[in-house]
């Protein structure tokens, strides 16, 4: 969007493919059809690890969050994953009362 | 000086490898694969039913009953299996096709009431009348048949003839629920939720197979002509002509690793939107304002929009943002 080189990662093919077609997905992106827990293990991992300017953390499974993707693990990836001036927008149910929340909101603070 | 008593030889024991082929020559195999068979079709149908329920009443709301409900059902099978017996005697097993087939139609006319029986009463309901009692009815002959096929009493002994299928049949059952969920996971999109169920209904007649059968023909042609969630091109037809009178149009539907994924569209309202299951993915607004010519399509989810925003934050130090043009960005 807006001419950003973007980098979508879809766990399920048939979302992707039907985004494509019967929705104005802009051109200029990469797909990965990957789990988003793989494949941040993976860029994380790589001698020269990936780096970009934003990174959009919207997942949501059977309308649930799941688990994995709010780990410290997996968001310490996306930290090492996102430049110094790099910002990070996650999107979180509004549960004040999860025993998650409390964790995420650290791992926010810590990113900063 | 006395002798030593002489030792008279023991009595040889009969050795261990005669008994147990004379155990093994004693089980009936044909019995022992049609028991084992119907248990492992039971086990197979379990992430099936789960499948069917998502759609309609979404993937995890539909999961949190599945597992006890399923639980209380196996007991149940276990505990009445020489009742079903008595009552119903070779029809019980002949009966679980039939039943099977039935599930389709069945839950064709539940789902109708998905809207008054919500959740969570509505995946228990559904379950209650479909997937429980043919559980049910699998672990009661399944267990039945295992135990004459091993003739576990004379072979055994009285206590195993009651502990080992009992403990036998759970384990038996974890597994092939795990190696049905991996295949299905693999083959669906290929092969449907309602193709998943008529395969094990076609598997369970392979199984038992009898004239009862012929009782299943009602739904089968209900399922090939009338089943809206059948995904056939006059099934579908069928479905959006019932859309339309809410002002929808069915553009599309898949079923896929993460749910049924369908596209919708309505036309008075102005909209396009992709569903995984019974929730909203998102979407885009088609019609807008005469002199509105936004750069994007919007989203209907305004989120989609905030988030967006990230590229507005500022630098710490002051500094400009790169242009979008340099930037790079990764969206999950």
């Amino acid at each position: 969007m807006h001419g950003i080189d973007t980098t979508i990662v879809e766990i399920d093919p048939v979302v992707y493919q039907l985004a494509r077609e019967y929705f104005h997905l802009p051109a200029n992106h990469t797909a990965v059809i990957e789990d988003a827990v793989k494949f941040v293990k993976k860029a994380t991992s790589k001698p020269v690890p990936p780096k970009y300017d934003y990174i959009v953390h919207d997942v949501f499974t059977g309308g649930a969050e799941p688990i994995e993707l709010f780990t410290v693990e997996f968001l310490e990836g996306l930290k090492s994953l996102l430049k110094n001036d790099g910002v990070i927008a996650i999107v979180r149910l509004p549960f004040p009362i999860h025993p998650l929340h409390n964790s995420i909101s650290l791992n926010q603070t810590n990113m900063k | 000086m006395a002798r030593p008593p002489q030792r008279r030889p023991a009595p040889q024991p009969p050795p261990t490898t005669e008994k147990v082929r004379s155990i093994l020559a004693s089980i009936k195999y044909d019995a022992l694969w049609r028991g084992l068979g119907l248990l492992f079709l039971a086990a197979a149908y379990s992430p099936v039913a789960h499948l069917t329920l998502s759609p309609v009443y979404g993937s995890t709301a539909s999961s949190f009953s599945h597992r006890p409900g399923m639980l209380a059902a196996g007991i149940c099978g276990y505990f009445l299996k020489d009742r079903i017996q008595r009552l119903l005697g070779r029809r019980a097993a002949h009966l679980i096709p039939v039943l099977a087939f039935w599930i389709p139609t069945i839950q064709f006319f539940l789902f109708k009431l998905s809207s008054s029986l919500g959740n969570p009463a509505g995946p228990v309901v559904t379950d209650l009348f479909t997937y429980y009692p043919l559980l049910l009815l699998s672990v009661a002959v399944s267990v039945k048949i295992v135990q004459y096929a091993l003739d576990l009493r004379t072979n055994f002994g009285e206590l195993a003839e009651e502990h080992v299928p009992f403990v036998g049949s759970y384990v038996l059952f974890i597994i092939g629920e795990k190696v049905a969920n991996f295949f299905i996971m693999r083959f669906i999109g290929t092969i449907t939720r309602c193709g998943f169920q008529l395969l094990i209904a076609a598997l369970y007649s392979v199984t038992v197979p009898s004239k009862l059968l012929l009782l299943a023909l009602p739904s089968l042609l209900f399922s090939f002509t009338a089943n809206v969630h059948m995904p056939f091109s006059h099934t579908t037809a069928v479905l959006n002509s019932a859309l339309q009178e809410h002002g929808y149009t069915l553009l599309d539907r898949r079923e896929s690793v993460t749910g049924y994924i369908s596209i919708l569209e309505s036309e008075k309202q102005g909209f396009r939107a992709m569903r995984c299951d019974h929730s909203l993915l998102g979407g885009e607004w088609n019609t807008v304002g005469r002199n509105y010519h936004p750069a994007v399509k919007d989203p209907i989810y305004a989120v989609f929009a905030m988030l967006e925003a990230v590229r507005l934050v500022k630098p710490e130090e002051g500094e400009h943002r790169r242009p979008d043009e340099e930037s790079n960005a990764l969206v999950m």
